[in-house]
């Protein structure tokens, strides 16, 4: 039985973390809640009834829009959100999502922002270098704000060369109800995931979180090979193996073989003390500044990264 | 309206409710009134069982078919139960189309 203080450092960083309801699901379905503390499994299933509530919410807001696109036929692949959860995660509340992620094609841009804000949604000024722009709603059930992001990229274009053409060419049609709305495959899906955590530094543990709870459910399907060629042409072959490097601590990968990029420099640790502490030590520091040389697969995309750091061109790898 | 036995109405789910299971127990969004809704084990089954359109006399049927209670008293419960959730904006009735 874990200890008092351990179980509460649990719900703190949950907490912080936003993994309540993650944590909560995989408690339930590993049928645990009887070896835990009452208080503690309470706790843990408030949160994630309400962040259920949250992407209920969410999936109300996100089928409204996307019957508005395919009403003004504009190509659409909703990602990561409320879909990862329902589709990949098992069931809705097994994940909080905090917003609406949508990929368009560049060219449906405007038609896209005239739907979103037919809606009520209004621009959220946007840092420049961003691969997406912002949209937000009030939430007529309190907080938090509904936030929508258009992406016409999955990552900062400065720092890899993604051909979004990659993504439309294999995604699929959600269903047979619709024309313009898309589904990505599992390999893709998975990619983009690892991508998404990646572009936020790993900056909490909620982006390995979902990728091994992703790996532990999914991974004897994937198709590693076929992602590392993906990712080798786009140029973010090393930030996908550090992200399958450092989640082979963890668990076991079907088909992965340890590989040379070194982690070393990486450390949870530093990064949850950082967020719970609200302080930055030598260390975090340390680590913020050698991590793109574990990442990037060529000094163009450091350089390209340092000038967007040094120009405070956003926070994305 | 007096809730009854005509065939010709049919309950149905209302537009305006976005729902979901979590832990077994329905919970409802009521979108226009911005109000979240927690159905009780009844009302939940009732909520799955109206995944079409039913006539009060179907909704019964499943009622006796799944509860151990008299006839009469599921009429005068399930009567109750519609009432609630018509009330609430959960459910709405409609006239059933004879075509």
């Amino acid at each position: 039985m874990a200890s008092q203080d351990h179980l509460g450092r649990i719900l703190r960083e949950a907490r912080m973390f936003s993994m309540s309801a993650l944590i909560y699901y995989l408690v339930k379905t590993a049928g645990m809640q009887a070896d835990l503390p009452n208080l503690f499994v309470d706790t843990l299933r408030r949160e994630a009834a309400h962040a259920a509530l949250h992407n209920l919410l969410l999936q109300h807001e996100t089928m409204q829009i996307l019957q508005k696109f395919e009403v003004a036929a504009i190509e659409v692949m909703p990602i990561k959100g409320i879909f990862l959860a329902v589709e990949y995660f098992g069931e809705l509340s097994a994940r909080s999502t905090t917003d609406i992620d949508l990929v368009i094609r560049p060219t449906s841009m405007s038609l896209a922002i005239q739907c979103l804000e037919a809606l009520g949604y209004k621009p959220v000024p946007s840092i420049q270098g961003h691969f997406h722009t912002t949209f937000c709603k009030r939430n007529q059930f309190g907080d938090p704000m509904i936030y929508v992001e258009l992406h016409w990229n999955v990552i900062d274009e400065a720092t890899a060369q993604v051909d979004m053409e990659d993504f439309w060419r294999v995604a699929v049609p959600f269903s047979e109800k619709y024309l313009f709305l898309k589904k990505l495959p599992l390999n893709e899906t998975f990619y983009l995931l690892c991508l998404h955590g990646i572009s936020h530094k790993l900056d909490s543990p909620r982006y390995l979180a979902d990728i091994m709870f992703f790996l532990s459910r999914w991974g004897a399907k994937l198709d590693l090979e076929s992602i590392f060629a993906l990712a080798k042409r786009h140029k973010t072959y090393r930030r996908t193996l550090l992200i399958l490097n450092l989640t082979a601590r963890y668990i076991s990968i079907p088909a992965y073989r340890a590989v040379t990029v070194s982690n070393k420099v990486w450390d949870e640790e530093t990064i949850i003390e950082r967020k719970l502490e609200q302080k930055a030590n030598m260390r975090y520091y340390l680590h913020q500044l050698l991590l793109p040389f574990y990442c990037f697969d060529n000094g163009k995309q450091i350089l390209a990264y340092w000038y967007k750091c040094i120009s405070r061109r956003g926070e994305h790898m | 309206m007096q809730i009854g036995n005509e065939d010709c109405f049919t309950y149905l789910r209302s537009n305006n409710i976005e729902a979901m299971q979590f832990d077994g127990e329905w919970v409802l969004l009521d979108v226009e009134e911005h109000k979240a809704i927690n159905l009780n084990e009844c009302g939940g089954m009732l909520w799955a069982f109206l995944d079409k359109p039913r006539t009060f006399r179907e909704m019964l049927g499943f009622m006796e078919a799944n509860y151990d209670v008299a006839s009469i008293q599921a009429e005068k419960d399930l009567k109750t139960y519609i009432q609630e959730l018509l009330e609430a904006k959960v459910i709405a009735i409609q006239r059933k189309s004879t075509s």
